[in-house]
């Protein structure tokens, strides 16, 4: 078969597992509703059930297009990282983004007790309830994520080699790891528990109002890395080759590390620190695909990351029960065997694991 | 096209950060590798650039790919001053094989070939009838077209290194550098490689520039050679760099000497025992390369000239070989050369 047409099929197999997954996904939680009535609440029609449909429309529609959403960007970031510092370790968190989002999480919630008196102003955004408090969430996370972006950014343009960008990152995540473990030695029990469930992960957080943030800002990030295609796959040689096949070094980190601070730090900011699926699913999109192009690359890992993210969205629900599982322990605990597995499978006698 | 296509200026090449150990300083605190560099090369040539380890070849090479900029003097490629030329502008000018390894994934050696075209195509990275032509062109150039679809990891370092020089050839540059082509490379392949390159230079005009420790193969096959050697340049035939001693001074060095008359390398000893030899072509060459690697000075006595003891007569045809050998106590014949080296004694000390 035409490679063309085997990557077609590929990719088509992709969206129909996304489309599968994501009907269960809305589908399976405490309450099974049928699947007639999610189309149903979702078409606006009006035989289905009054209440499932509240549910569907209100909480599991925007669930399942948050995991979809999550998914490809940490994919997709994943990737970026993969690519720019060539190695097969690399996730949307070298950078330390994710560190900076946690310090800034960890000052809300866990410092919250010592502002609440500080400042009327502080006090009601911080202590408010319901989705203010999580939105305090999401934009403390943000805050301090985009500050080791321009951290990262402002050192990546004045150093010569990707690998002291990532040096870096580790260093500044060791710094804010330090940061918030003394925040959390200090804290009160229960503050130290609403930090740490931040610290699972969860799509479950996001209304309508979230996602309508959410994922024009990964589209755009999304966007961004598929406007870097050619650079990306010239990266494949190491920096100094990409130089003289016409990538600006400086140019292309930036945007590297632009699109990647969007992706997994709007995550960060709307689902938690997740982990796993931006480091796993780039091997398995490369794996299935056997390739190392970026122009297949990017929309594999579009796709591959959406099932990924909502299959482990629907296991963490523990469908027919009402308990529900850390969605970083889901994405690990299902996700290791399976990337084992196909990594021993596929590169066997292949020389193992590829960029 | 050819005449003048590249062209150094009172170039002089280094690093421009204090405190490294430098021999030569230069002024605000940079450190000059080679300077005062004033050398063109025309189109169709084939040039290697050879020196010893840390003379400086890779810096001159990354200074003329504009990766690094000059201390002073100019770069011109075809009248253009590399150091002014955009990343864009460079990557259409000059293609680079570097020492860097490479680790290449999933692609495929058309893949690999195919990212010498980046230069030329839109941000979608969409390759045109045009681009795949030059693709097929460069890999039918190298001699690798049956193995366009073959991972790049699973080749052995020849196909690998043939496969990244075609990638040089696809980007269609008036000026290809390569930094140690045929490092790791077995001698055959080596050869290979020296003689693709220089019909490329040959065929299409183009300038080929590579760095090599293999000064044989740079005499036998490079147009002209550029030999650095403390901090200064000089180039020309190979040949003239070897009656001028250029080369001999080039490596002067304390355990290896060029050899002009062999135009190879000699590890000095002290001078040998002397001994004679008698014998006829390959036969009698090989011979008297043994006796020199056991340490003794072959003094030729022709084919049917007398000699005093001790002396080796090679005898017989090729495949039924024998060695008589006369020393002063008396002749014996050995029926191999490990025997023939036995029956002169012990090696004398070097």
């Amino acid at each position: 078969m035409n490679p063309r047409k085997t990557l077609a099929l590929g990719l088509t197999a992709c969206v129909l597992a996304c489309l599968l997954l994501f009907a269960l996904d809305v589908a399976m939680g405490p309450v099974t509703i049928p699947l007639a009535d999610v189309w149903s609440a979702i078409t606006g029609g009006s035989r289905g059930n009054e209440s499932f449909a509240r549910i569907v429309t209100l909480f599991r529609l925007p669930k399942a297009i948050t995991a979809l959403v999550a998914g490809a960007a940490l994919a997709v970031s994943g990737l970026l990282m993969q690519t720019l510092f060539r190695n097969p370790l690399a996730g949307p968190y070298v950078l330390g983004l994710d560190s900076g989002a946690s310090l800034g999480v960890a000052i809300v919630i866990l410092a919250s007790g010592s502002l609440a008196g500080s400042g009327a102003g502080g006090a009601s955004f911080i202590a408010g309830a319901g989705w203010l408090a999580g939105l305090g969430a999401a934009a403390a996370a943000s805050l301090g994520a985009a500050l080791v972006f321009i951290l990262v950014l402002v050192v990546a343009r004045r150093v010569d080699s990707a690998v002291t960008v990532l040096m870096l990152g580790v260093l500044f995540s060791y710094g804010t790891n330090a940061a918030v473990s003394i925040l959390i030695s200090s804290a009160r029990a229960e503050k130290i528990q609403s930090y740490l469930s931040w610290t699972f992960g969860s799509f479950s957080s996001t209304r309508w109002e979230e996602v309508a943030v959410f994922a024009p800002l990964v589209a755009l990030g999304v966007a961004l890395a598929g406007s870097i295609v050619k650079p990306l796959n010239l990266l494949l040689l190491g920096e100094r080759y990409a130089e003289s096949s016409g990538a600006d070094p400086a140019r292309t980190r930036s945007l590297i590390i632009a699109s990647t601070a969007i992706l997994s730090g709007a995550v960060t900011a709307f689902c938690g620190p997740i982990s796993f699926i931006g480091l796993a699913i780039p091997h398995l999109a490369r794996l299935l695909f056997g390739t190392s192009d970026h122009r297949t690359l990017i929309p594999a890992c579009v796709l591959t990351g959406s099932a990924c993210a909502l299959a482990a969205d629907i296991v963490s629900q523990l469908p027919g029960t009402g308990i529900s599982l850390p969605l970083n322990a889901v994405t690990a605990i299902i996700g290791v065997p399976v990337l084992i597995w196909v990594i021993l499978s596929r590169s066997r006698g292949q020389g193992g694991i590829r960029l | 096209m050819t005449g003048q296509r590249l062209l150094l200026e009172d170039l002089s090449v280094g690093y421009r950060r204090p405190g490294l150990k430098g021999s030569i300083r230069g002024g605000n605190g940079s450190r000059s590798v080679v300077s005062g560099i004033d050398v063109s090369l025309d189109g169709g040539l084939f040039a290697c650039l050879v020196g010893e380890n840390g003379s400086g070849k890779s810096t001159l090479l990354r200074t003329i790919a504009g990766m690094q900029r000059p201390l002073s003097g100019r770069a011109l490629i075809d009248g253009e001053d590399v150091a002014r030329m955009t990343v864009g502008e460079r990557s259409r000018r000059i293609a680079v094989v570097l020492t860097d390894p490479v680790d290449s994934g999933y692609l495929t050696v058309r893949g690999l070939v195919a990212l010498g075209r980046y230069p030329y195509v839109d941000w979608k990275a969409r390759l045109s009838d045009s681009d795949e032509t030059a693709v097929t062109k460069a890999l039918e150039a190298i001699g690798i077209g049956q193995l366009a679809d073959s991972r790049v990891d699973r080749l052995s370092d020849g196909e690998r290194q043939k496969a990244m020089i075609a990638r040089a050839l696809a980007q269609d540059t008036p000026v290809i550098l390569l930094d140690e082509p045929t490092a790791f490379l077995d001698a055959p392949r080596k050869i290979e490689i020296v003689s693709i390159l220089r019909e490329v230079a040959r065929r299409e005009g183009r300038v080929v520039l590579m760095s090599s420790h293999d000064i044989e193969l740079a005499l036998a096959y490079a147009d002209r050679l550029w030999a650095v050697s403390e901090g200064r340049l000089s180039s020309g035939a190979p040949e003239s760099l070897v009656l001028s001693g250029v080369l001999a001074s080039t490596y002067r060095s304390a355990t290896a000497s060029f050899d002009l008359e062999s135009g190879s390398f000699l590890v000095p000893g002290k001078p040998g025992r002397p001994v004679g030899l008698r014998g006829e072509g390959i036969a009698r060459e090989w011979t008297a390369r043994a006796l020199e690697r056991a340490g003794f000075r072959v003094a030729d006595t022709g084919k049917t000239g007398t000699a005093e003891p001790p002396f080796v007569e090679v005898e017989g045809e090729r495949g039924a070989l024998s060695w008589r050998i006369a020393t002063g106590n008396g002749t014996v014949t050995a029926p191999d050369i490990e025997g023939m080296l036995a029956a002169l004694g012990e090696p004398p000390p070097r």
